[in-house]
């Protein structure tokens, strides 16, 4: 399972997934424009694979009024 | 497949950069935005207003880095929950970096909070003509404002401004705004061509400390809208074209509507262009908003 944690709220989510950035935030109804995506501490861009054990940061880029 | 830079490093970014080539690509944007629009020179006196976000904390600390005088400036406006977190990162960046902070508030200039004075609605209207009455006002001794306005802001502001029919507000955005009549103090925008989500990377990389929370009225605002109409629609290079294009009609824009004389608010004696301030208008005040302190 991939765990994903959401700053924004402090959300956790444990979905069982593999394959690219792009797709997980498809799968998260996310906008790519509105987030960085970590693994391990290091940001990942679209293309990336991830694999079914990856513990995934997910950080809102919006912040501010 | 795994994305590499031209250095031979994997990509961090989808721009094609890696830590190294992102940190100095996004520091060499805002060099040049600054050298190409003349934004500050060396001598200037240089207040950054500061929200304790990560765009007011990135342009503060790249000010500082370059060697420019800087002092942070900070409105609290009263937001529980929002502000308050905000703000207490901003004094702790400014401890650890010795960069000198003001800090005033609407409590202090008004005599009330943003939370206590909002009846429903927006509160944007409100709370930015208050934050500009204050920078205003607290900006006077210094030669620029600079604000972390980024791409996306200046994109929004421009959609909003056309959508709404404000040409003669459109007039007044670019990386520079305000006169040079000695009354005003200019205000301008290091960050003019970097997407928020660029900085927010600039952030990450950086490791500020910063709280990335969104302030509680931001969603009931036409902004709101237009920034996520804008982010679902338009790529980084769109609004990076919109901006450009805009920036060759902003000339004829100001000809065809030129600014309005600078003068004096004749109820509280701030800098208007008409013949009472925004704020009075807004606060509906039969003397000056700030006892004393005019």
């Amino acid at each position: 399972m991939v765990t994903v944690h959401i700053d924004r709220g402090n959300l956790y989510q444990a979905l069982d997934f593999v394959g690219t950035v792009q797709g997980l935030c498809r799968q998260l109804t996310l906008n790519p424009e509105e987030v960085l995506v970590v693994r391990r501490g290091e940001l990942l861009v679209g293309e990336d694979q991830i694999e079914n054990t990856d513990e995934i940061k997910i950080l809102y880029v919006l912040s501010g009024g | 497949m795994i994305m590499f830079c031209a250095c031979g490093q994997k990509a961090i970014v989808d721009d094609g950069y890696c830590k190294a080539c992102f940190l100095e690509h996004f520091e060499q944007t805002v060099t040049e935005t600054i050298e190409r629009f003349q934004l500050i020179q060396s001598s200037d006196r240089v207040a950054v207003a500061v929200s304790g976000g990560k765009d007011s904390l990135t342009i503060l600390y790249l000010l500082k880095k370059w060697g420019y005088a800087v002092t942070a400036l900070c409105v609290d406006e009263g937001i529980a929950g929002y502000r308050d977190h905000t703000l207490a990162d901003a004094q702790k960046f400014c401890q650890q970096q010795n960069i000198p902070l003001i800090i005033t508030s609407f409590k202090e200039l008004f005599g009330f909070t943003l939370d206590e004075q909002y009846q429903g609605g927006s509160a944007c209207l409100t709370c930015g003509v208050l934050r500009r009455y204050a920078l205003n006002k607290y900006a006077q001794k210094f030669d620029k404002i600079v604000t972390g306005h980024n791409l996306d802001d200046e994109v929004q502001s421009i959609l909003m401004n056309f959508f709404k029919g404000n040409l003669a507000l459109a007039a007044g955005l670019g990386p520079v705004s305000g006169t040079t009549d000695g009354l005003f103090t200019q205000r301008v925008k290091p960050l003019y061509f970097c997407t928020e989500k660029e900085v927010r990377t600039y952030a990450f990389l950086m490791n500020f400390e910063v709280s990335y929370n969104e302030c509680p009225y931001a969603r009931e605002s036409f902004r709101f809208q237009v920034q996520h109409a804008l982010n679902n629609t338009f790529t980084r290079q769109e609004k990076l074209n919109l901006a450009r294009n805009f920036l060759q009609l902003l000339p004829a824009l100001k000809h065809r509507l030129p600014e309005s004389t600078v003068r004096h608010c004749q109820q509280c004696g701030e800098i208007s262009r008409g013949e009472l301030c925004k704020a009075c208008v807004l606060l509906k005040v039969s003397s000056p908003p700030i006892e004393g302190n005019v």
